[in-house]
């Protein structure tokens, strides 16, 4: 109620208050066959599409104004207008599309399959496949460099981590991180690179260009998927099995905070302003949103059954 | 009719190809049933995290006295033990959550080249959340299981799959939330309903 009005009399913070006011976060519910639209403005669900085939993952195309959900019962991934909040078509990419995301120029998106160990590429405008590039076994979590250079995936079941050379489509190298990685993040600058690691309850931090491992830190039971948030400093971590949510300071490389959330959180995305961390609680069908300046949670917005959100899913 | 019952056959076959094509989907099990006794009754049965005497599937149960969160109970069934840990505790909303961190297996069976142990309840990542509500009177009781298929690969076996699971978390909510109720309401007959989502 009072954030347009703060809007109006904060002249000089008018930037702020119109630079997000587009910004909308896309929830699969994976049980339900649905994605929440949540105005991050209003902290409202403003629309629920319907997406059959499981939704899970989630990426944002910037450029393109479009978000990409992927479906693995459907084999593929459905494709929304994420101004106009209506579903343009589905794409079939066949076997079990689950780990998803879109480079910086907007102009390929990614799709990785569970059991076909790889990742296909298509063309954002024609929806056609470029190539299907082999990749360790189940990939899952993928992020793409800010300089639209590389892109990482998390191999799984192989425990690892391959970097694919953007330019020419191909791997470039493959490192060993903890036990089954999921969730991959990468910071601004494209330095490091964060692994969650579902089985060894921790987070792999490797050097983002040659993959050299860096450190290792402890978190909580089943970590799923990893988002950074005041200028890098601090990473999140939504620990599935504690129902928490992680704090790594990144610079001393400790948990500083742990944070209750709902049950079964898995999907966390940095917001744009980069002090508000959004997590999706797949038990509790809803989204909690913590302030990463006081590490509390300051709203927990209702969604839909099976909220999983898998990806980066805020649009500027 | 040969060609009916073929047809059906080939569909089903069909369907189950296709339920499986896409690997391992977290399950979510609803099993409710309601009490005619205050909810504070039956919430005295089942608050004790290392006492499962009310239900007829667990012959003993050995814990560590406590329902502190991280409290470990060990499940003794015909078949095996299950393991368990106590994730959070509320008494005041009369509830508790807890997690399967250990199972012993009842045998091994061969597919696809590898040995498969087949765990006491088929199922992977089991975690449970039970809690009773005052509705006008009645209690309410509300036992969640959330679940993953015993198989994590493509195409499991039928003692591994879907179905298994399933069918084996829905005989310990039910047959555990029927006897509940007769333990507190004797005399009657008690209607559990299922809810399965994945």
């Amino acid at each position: 109620m009072s954030k347009p009005l703060v809007c109006a009399l904060l002249i000089l913070n008018l930037y702020e208050c119109t630079a997000y006011a587009q910004s909308r976060a896309f929830i699969t519910n994976q049980l339900d066959n649905s994605v929440s639209v949540i105005d991050t403005q209003n902290q409202r669900v403003i629309e629920t599409l319907k997406v059959e085939g499981k939704p899970a993952g989630v990426a944002v195309n910037r450029a393109l104004k479009q978000v990409y959900i992927s479906t693995p019962e459907g084999g593929g991934f459905a494709v929304l207008d994420s101004d106009k909040l209506k579903s343009l078509r589905t794409v079939k990419v066949g076997g079990a599309s689950l780990g998803i995301a879109a480079d910086k120029s907007g102009e390929h998106v990614f799709v990785a399959d569970w059991y076909e160990n790889s990742v296909a590429v298509f063309d954002a405008k024609t929806f056609d496949k470029i190539k299907t590039i082999t990749v360790g076994k189940s990939p899952s979590g993928m992020t793409v460099s800010p300089d639209n250079r590389w892109l990482y995936v998390a191999n799984r079941i192989d425990d690892s981590i391959s970097q694919i050379d953007l330019n020419k489509l191909t791997i470039r190298n493959t490192t060993k991180v903890g036990a089954h990685p999921f969730g991959i993040a990468v910071d601004s600058k494209g330095k490091r690179i964060y692994t969650a690691n579902v089985e060894s309850d921790d987070v792999t931090i490797l050097d983002a260009q040659r993959l050299k491992r860096l450190a290792t830190v402890k978190v909580g039971a089943r970590p799923y998927a990893v988002a950074l948030a005041l200028n890098d400093s601090l990473l999140f971590v939504t620990n599935q099995d504690d129902s928490t949510v992680s704090v790594i300071d990144t610079v001393t490389l400790k948990q500083v905070a742990v944070i209750a959330v709902g049950d079964k959180p898995e999907g966390i995305s940095s917001h744009p302003d980069d002090s508000h961390v959004y997590v999706a609680n797949w038990f509790d069908n809803n989204v909690s949103v913590i302030d990463a300046k006081t590490l509390k949670v300051v709203n927990t917005i209702g969604t839909g059954e099976g909220s999983r959100a898998f990806g980066e899913f805020i649009t500027q | 009719m040969k060609k009916t019952s073929l047809f059906v056959s080939a569909a089903l076959f069909l369907f189950a190809g296709m339920a499986n094509a896409h690997g391992p989907v977290r399950a979510k099990m609803t099993a409710t049933v309601t009490i005619d006794a205050p909810a504070a009754k039956v919430w005295e049965v089942i608050k004790n995290y290392d006492d499962m005497s009310w239900h007829p599937a667990i012959k003993s149960v050995k814990g560590d006295g406590t329902n502190n969160k991280g409290a470990v109970r060990t499940l003794t069934l015909s078949n095996g033990t299950i393991t368990e840990e106590l994730k959070a505790y509320d008494a005041a909303k009369m509830s508790y959550k807890y997690k399967i961190t250990d199972m012993s297996s009842t045998g091994t069976i061969k597919h696809a080249g590898q040995d498969e142990a087949i765990p006491v309840l088929p199922v992977g990542n089991y975690a449970g959340d039970i809690s009773v509500e005052d509705k006008g009177g009645k209690a309410e009781v509300e036992w969640v299981a959330t679940y993953y298929r015993a198989y994590v690969n493509n195409n499991p076996p039928a003692e591994l799959n879907e179905e298994a699971a399933d069918k084996a978390v829905t005989d310990v909510l039910k047959s555990g939330l029927e006897a509940l109720a007769k333990k507190v309401a004797p005399g009657a007959t008690p209607s559990v309903h299922i809810d399965i989502k994945r």
